[in-house]
């Protein structure tokens, strides 16, 4: 959590109050951008480039959001600028959100409980634009709406993704056949 | 509600909080398969709750990279690395120390230099004002 004086101060334009944010913050805005680009040197360089972004826009941020939440959009919107630019992103009102996961552990039928190491390999099956919806709205708390203004698309179109990205977690976690579907 | 009816909506309702009036809960309670297939959507659910609070670690200088990044972040950037090594500081202070000496023998140079040259020009007026001196008596 940023400190609140040293938050308004940045917002004042104190350039170490600013330096003082980046080294409060910076774990975990890495830690989005990786989970969102899925490489090390690309998540440092989109998160190199949301702090710039945020820089400039830090005078512009009301205090009606966490700062956090703040941050993270400008994140994410870097790290869909990044995406796109590569041409790993693909197009988020396609149908297709390519072949059904493979499931990681199958022999969870009977136990309710997700490891993590299971739940991160099931989010790699994932094409970005599912894996993107369902980090930001289940890992971050971030809003339908603020995730569709983030990733250019709306309300709607977010929620359909966040619905495809959980049921094809849950076959990936979870023995499709053994209780049979319905 | 039919069972897949029911399941249509499990994945939105396991996001979301229960309506203990709503149709869909009513056939959760009565119904073990679609119980069962809420309580996975829910530990999927719980599960990426969780990852909130793992951390990736970044490498060690990036909050450095970031602020270089910065518009004015540059200096700042040097002045606290050149502080924090201590290499960097001995190496800073003898080039700060090789730059006033060179500068004070600069100085004494041109005192040196200036002080010669007025010597000189002394010389050439004194001889040329004895030789002014001879052509008029002559």
């Amino acid at each position: 959590m940023v400190n609140h004086d040293v938050l308004a101060r940045a917002r004042r334009g104190d350039p170490r109050a600013f330096e003082e944010v980046v080294r409060a913050t910076h774990r975990h805005a890495y830690t989005l951008a990786f989970r969102l680009v899925r490489d090390r040197q690309d998540a440092e360089d989109v998160t190199q480039e949301a702090y710039l972004r945020a820089f400039r826009a830090l005078r512009g941020f009301r205090e009606d959001a966490a700062f956090e939440t703040w941050l993270y959009r400008i994140v994410t919107n870097a790290a869909m600028t990044f995406l796109r630019r590569r041409g790993r992103f693909g197009d988020l009102a396609a149908e297709h959100d390519g072949p059904p996961p493979e499931p990681v552990s199958p022999e969870r039928s009977e136990d309710q409980a997700v490891d993590r190491d299971s739940l991160v390999r099931a989010l790699e099956t994932l094409s970005p634009a599912l894996r993107s919806v369902v980090i930001l709205k289940d890992v971050y708390g971030l809003s339908c709406q603020e995730i569709g203004e983030e990733m250019g698309a709306t309300e709607g179109a977010i929620k359909v993704r966040l619905h495809r990205a959980r049921k094809r977690l849950r076959d990936a976690l979870f023995d499709v056949e053994a209780d049979g579907e319905v | 509600m039919r069972c897949e009816d029911v399941r249509a909506l499990l994945p939105e309702m396991a996001g979301g909080r229960l309506h203990p009036a709503g149709r869909a809960e009513a056939h959760l309670a009565g119904c073990a398969a679609c119980a069962l297939e809420y309580a996975r959507f829910r530990s999927v659910i719980e599960g990426l709750g969780s990852l909130a609070d793992h951390i990736e670690e970044p490498s060690a200088d990036l909050p450095e990279r970031i602020i270089a990044g910065l518009p004015s972040g540059r200096l700042r950037v040097v002045a606290s690395r050149v502080a924090a090594n201590d290499q960097a500081r001995v190496a800073l202070l003898s080039l700060g120390g090789a730059a006033i000496g060179a500068v004070a023998v600069g100085l004494l140079w041109w005192r040196r230099t200036r002080r010669a040259l007025g010597e000189a020009t002394a010389s050439v007026q004194a001889t040329v004002g004895t030789a002014v001196r001879s052509e008029t008596a002559v």
